[in-house]
């Protein structure tokens, strides 16, 4: 290399040149400009700092770029610019992009003093072409190995260390140099507090993602994100808040009401990894630093229990839909239709007590869950029915494996006492309603099944072939429901209709007139319905079948029979009720989903929402053909 | 006619008025005319027998080892051998009619396969109180209160038992009204019991009363001019017989006026009671035996029945729940000697106040004490009621009747 010498023993800030050099344009060896490809217009970087003179010969503007490195697909410069070339440094082709970020360089002001305070560091991100050369400044750059240095080389990160946040968010998406700039963060003990933070559980499950709670406050401006060490990143700005008196107290002194809400839950939908690290991270102007850290646990994967965890956290109720739709739900929906997915295709075990029905008409699919005792009411009611005797056959589906042996021991007893052969499935496993009753669907051999739950008990007999009847007396009915009392007399099911709650934002299904007598007389005519209940439920085994049985993708169990009616119904069938029998619903008496305990009404908004997505329009549609009050917003 | 009796105890093991009515029954029907064969099926928790077993005691009589599983829902501990010994059992007797003292212990299925084995045979069950109606204990008395109850319903009924739902309770009169349905008709010892059942769900036309039959007694004179002072109470000493209430009454008397009486107190099982009773009973006993116008007599023997009541010239039965149909207004009834009762249920019913004996506001102790002291007072009234005594019917009087209800 041979440029002019030198002629000051004092060292300008990033090679600076003085003043008084000669512009160095033009003279630059092409030899040395190694492999880079190069053409005669192109100014080396080599050559720089340029300079703006006036006639005068002083120093109107000038333009150092000290390093350069490679970072992904960009280059990323670092240098100064000084007065005129203040308004050029934006002058880039659109093709090449440009991102930049400008800081005081005392040094660069020092060396021109004229210049005041136009002197400006810079560190800058831009395209750049295969060429090697750049348009920066009103200059054909050629990037050049002199002034090359590697990303891992410490200049880059001890120049530039409150300038990390400027280069993340232009390595947006690109995990591999934001992982390399997110391990150069630091942590927030050196930094003006203007950011407080804590990640206290960050568990997820590979392949499906995770949840991620603390808290944190900031102080306008200050904007929160979560990374990990790939360089994943997810910001916080539309986290489920809610508020937390420990953070007030702790930090209302330096924060004042900005800790209000301070608690935080981010759903990690990126890939993770267990023990991987995971890191909260406040960008603050160009800088980021690090708030806090932890480590990837495992959550739950069994969906049920990864719910139970997930709700734990006190999402404020009017925000739960929201969470659903931003955070969690798309989890749980995944781990729960991948349960499902993993189940062995084994045929269920199956036991016949007494003799098998050769060709039943109906197939009555019963699930047991928690308790048994009913099958010996059920049964005894069954068997004072000569009609059910002589066309129904019965499944019994134990979706509770605890009960399994004693359900068992007791089903020989209760065929000696009551003369009702019933078969007993198994999956060994606890399936939940729509589970279950499509395990017992599996093995019907009747035209129809009736889903019937086992705290459902008739108290006269007919009542199941008032429902056949009902089915085939029109080829437009699909559903066949039952009007249901509770052991008091008044209504327990007589429809299902829908009401909008708002504190849910859904649509809840709802038995009108539940508790009360019947106002409606009974009569042999069947009443159309927008939906019946699952309790009680007879259809064609060909419907059931080409709408795929019950949802299993409802949590624990609820909105299966509507969810059911209304996929019938989009079949162009319609749903009926049959009112002139007595079934008894040992049902408790409660607006179904509201005033649960805490978990069980969280389920209950889960199943809300996920039923709400799926039908809103059309339960919006129905409402006005059954001329009843739509009441959504 | 072949006719089986099933009971749910054998008196020779458990002396209690069903037993004894049922055993009476089966000897009065052994007497009857057209009566070819009967047999008694006692039931028994003897340990000799296993389970379900089912073994001659002498000829005709048999002991049954059955018990209750559920108390909650009045199932049989051992539903297997109703299948296989019970059934056998049946086939064998072949009975034309099956008249069964009470399900308590032997448990409701029984009946279904009564119904099943022998599908021509006449059935009628016996009710001897009001278990299936309620839980406690068959009492209609409420828990904790220990107020009266006058009719059962879920909701009630799931108060007094909180660990059982509303639907529990549901299941569980389903459970047993099933099972009833297997019997022809059901006998009543007295309309006051009738009457709760028919609420509680039987169709009036299928209940019918037949008093308990009792022995006939030679007819004591009753001429002499001695005062009427003694009373008498025979029974248990439990809370629900009410022996406080009388006790407390004694004490509520004028002492001028108790002092001109006696009272017996011929009870068992005190000692088996709740400490606060015994307690109870000590503190209200101790200053009136000290007086000299309470004798505590202790338990008898049935033998020895008639003998200490008749020593007295009036019983007392202050019980404090609903009773079905006492044997002691009965036995006193053979005796000729007039109750004071309370006025509530069963006791109401069998006597007739002013007629053959007097009541008093059950619980009541002043009205006790108003009413002993008018028995004392009233020279003439004795003699006036004892006149108007009916007599309860014979044991073959009751046999004769439940045969004409086999043939309709």
């Amino acid at each position: 290399m041979s440029f002019q010498p030198v002629t000051s023993t004092r060292r300008l800030p990033g090679n600076a040149k003085r003043s008084d050099e000669p512009i160095a344009v033009g003279l630059s060896d092409q030899k040395h400009v190694d492999a880079l490809d190069c053409s005669q217009h192109l100014l080396p970087l080599d050559n720089l700092p340029v300079y703006d003179r006036n006639k005068e010969e002083l120093v109107l503007g000038g333009l150092m770029i000290d390093y350069w490195c490679r970072l992904g697909d960009k280059v990323v410069l670092s240098g100064w610019f000084a007065g005129t070339y203040q308004d050029k440094v934006f002058e880039t082709p659109r093709s090449q992009g440009i991102a930049l970020c400008s800081f005081r360089r005392p040094d660069v002001e020092v060396a021109f003093p004229s210049l005041g305070n136009a002197c400006r560091g810079f560190l800058a991100v831009l395209n750049v072409s295969e060429t090697n050369s750049i348009r920066f400044c009103s200059h054909d750059l050629l990037l050049t190995a002199n002034k090359h240095i590697e990303p891992s080389d410490d200049r880059l990160w001890l120049d530039h260390r409150n300038r990390l946040g400027f280069l993340l968010e232009n390595y947006s998406g690109q995990a591999a140099e934001i992982a390399s700039i997110g391990n150069q963060l630091e942590s927030a003990s050196d930094y003006e507090r203007r950011a407080q933070g804590f990640l206290e559980q960050a568990r997820g499950v590979v392949g499906f993602g995770g949840i991620v709670a603390g808290w944190i406050v900031t102080l306008p401006g200050v904007k929160a994100a979560l990374m990990d060490t790939r360089g994943n990143i997810e910001w916080l700005d539309r986290a489920v808040r809610w508020h937390r008196n420990d953070i007030v107290e702790a930090y209302s002194a330096e924060f004042g009401n900005l800790t209000f809400n301070a608690g935080f839950l981010q759903a990690w939908r990126l890939p993770l990894q267990h023990n991987d690290v995971l890191r909260l991270v406040a960008f603050d102007g160009n800088a980021c630093y690090i708030l806090g850290t932890t480590q990837w646990k495992p959550a739950p994967i069994e969906p049920t229990s990864f719910a139970r965890w997930a709700f734990s956290f006190p999402t404020p109720p009017d925000r739960f839909a929201d969470r659903l739709d931003n955070h969690d739900g798309s989890i749980i929906e995944s781990l729960l239709s991948a349960s499902i997915e993993s189940r062995v295709a084994d045929p269920p075990r199956t036991i016949i007590i007494g003799t098998r029905v050769e060709h039943p008409i109906c197939s009555v699919v019963v699930p047991l869950y928690g308790r048994h005792d009913f099958m010996a009411n059920q049964l005894l009611a069954f068997s004072d029915d000569k009609q059910f005797g002589a066309t129904a056959e019965l499944i019994y589906v134990v979706d509770d494996p605890r009960m399994l042996s004693e359900v068992e021991q007791r089903a020989w007893l209760l065929y000696e006492a009551n003369r009702i052969s019933f078969i007993i499935v198994s999956a060994g496993e606890n399936r939940g309603f729509s589970g279950a009753t499509n395990l017992g669907a599996s093995v019907a051999k009747g035209r129809f099944i009736l889903l019937l739950n086992s705290d459902v008990i008739p108290v006269e007999p007919g009542w199941m072939g008032k429902m056949i009847a009902a089915i085939d007396a029109s080829p437009a009915v699909g559903i066949v429901g039952a009007r249901l009392l509770y052991p008091n007399g008044s209504l327990q099911h007589d429809g299902i209709s829908f009401v909008w709650e708002h504190s849910w934002s859904a649509y809840l299904n709802k038995h009108p007139r539940s508790g009360l007598e019947p106002v409606t007389p009974v009569t042999d005519r069947p009443s159309r319905q927008i939906a019946v209940t699952a309790a009680c439920l007879l259809l064609d085994r060909s419907t059931y079948d080409t709408v795929g049985g019950l949802d299993e993708g409802f949590l624990i169990g609820d909105f299966e029979d509507s969810d059911l009616c209304l996929k019938v119904r989009q079949l162009g069938l319609d749903v009926v009720m049959v009112t002139d029998v007595t079934l008894i619903h040992l049902e408790r008496q409660s607006f179904q989903q509201i005033g649960l305990e805490q978990f069980r009404e969280q389920v209950a908004r889960y199943n809300a929402w996920r039923h709400d997505r799926r039908w809103r329009a059309e339960i919006r549609r129905l409402l006005i053909e059954f001329q009843q009050t739509v009441t959504d917003p | 006619m072949k006719i089986l009796i099933i009971a749910h105890g054998h008196p020779e093991f458990s002396v209690g008025g069903a037993e004894l009515a049922a055993f009476n029954l089966f000897l009065a029907l052994k007497e009857c005319d057209g009566v070819e064969e009967v047999t008694f099926l006692a039931r028994s928790e003897h340990p000799s027998l296993s389970p379900g077993v089912i073994s001659l005691r002498r000829t005709g009589e048999y002991l049954w080892r059955q018990d209750i599983g559920d108390w909650f829902k009045l199932q049989c501990s051992f539903p297997n051998t109703l299948y296989t010994i019970f059934r056998e059992f049946l086939r064998e007797k072949n009975p034309d009619a099956v008249f069964v003292h009470h399900y308590a212990n032997i448990g409701v299925e029984m009946l279904r396969e009564l119904r099943s084995t022998l599908p021509k045979a006449f059935i009628a069950l016996t009710l001897h109180e009001y278990m299936a109606i309620c839980l406690r204990n068959g009492q209609m008395v409420k828990n904790g209160s220990k107020r009266l109850c006058y009719t059962e319903s879920l909701e009630e009924c799931s108060l007094c038992f909180p660990e059982y739902s509303v639907q529990d309770f549901w299941l569980r009169k389903h459970y047993i009204q099933k099972h009833f349905e297997a019997a022809n008709l059901f006998i009543s010892p007295s309309e006051f019991l009738r009457k709760r059942y028919i609420a509680w769900g039987i169709p009036p036309e299928y209940i019918v009363v037949i008093e308990n039959g009792q022995p006939t007694f030679e007819q004591t004179s009753v001429s002499d001019n001695r005062p009427k002072n003694r009373f008498g109470f025979f029974g248990q000493v439990t809370e629900y017989k009410g022996v406080d209430i009388l006790l407390q009454a004694m004490h509520l008397m004028r002492p001028e006026i108790r002092r001109s009486m006696a009272v017996e107190i011929h009870g068992a099982n005190l000692e088996i009671q709740g400490q606060w009773l015994q307690d109870l009973i000590d503190k209200l006993r101790m200053p009136l035996i000290a007086e000299g116008t309470l004798r505590w007599v202790g338990p008898y023997e049935p033998n020895e029945l008639q003998r200490r009541m008749e020593n007295v010239d009036w019983v007392v039965v202050p019980s404090i729940w609903w009773e079905n149909s006492p044997m002691v207004i009965q036995e006193a009834f053979c005796l000729r000697k007039p109750v004071i009762c309370s006025s509530i249920g069963g006791m109401a019913e069998k006597v007739r106040s002013g007629v053959d004996g007097l009541h008093f506001e059950a619980r009541n102790p002043v009205h006790l004490a108003d009413t002993l002291t008018r028995a004392l007072i009233d020279k003439d009234l004795w003699q006036q009621l004892v006149k108007n005594i009916r007599q309860p019917p014979s044991y073959s009087e009751c046999a004769e009747r439940h045969l004409r209800l086999v043939a309709g």
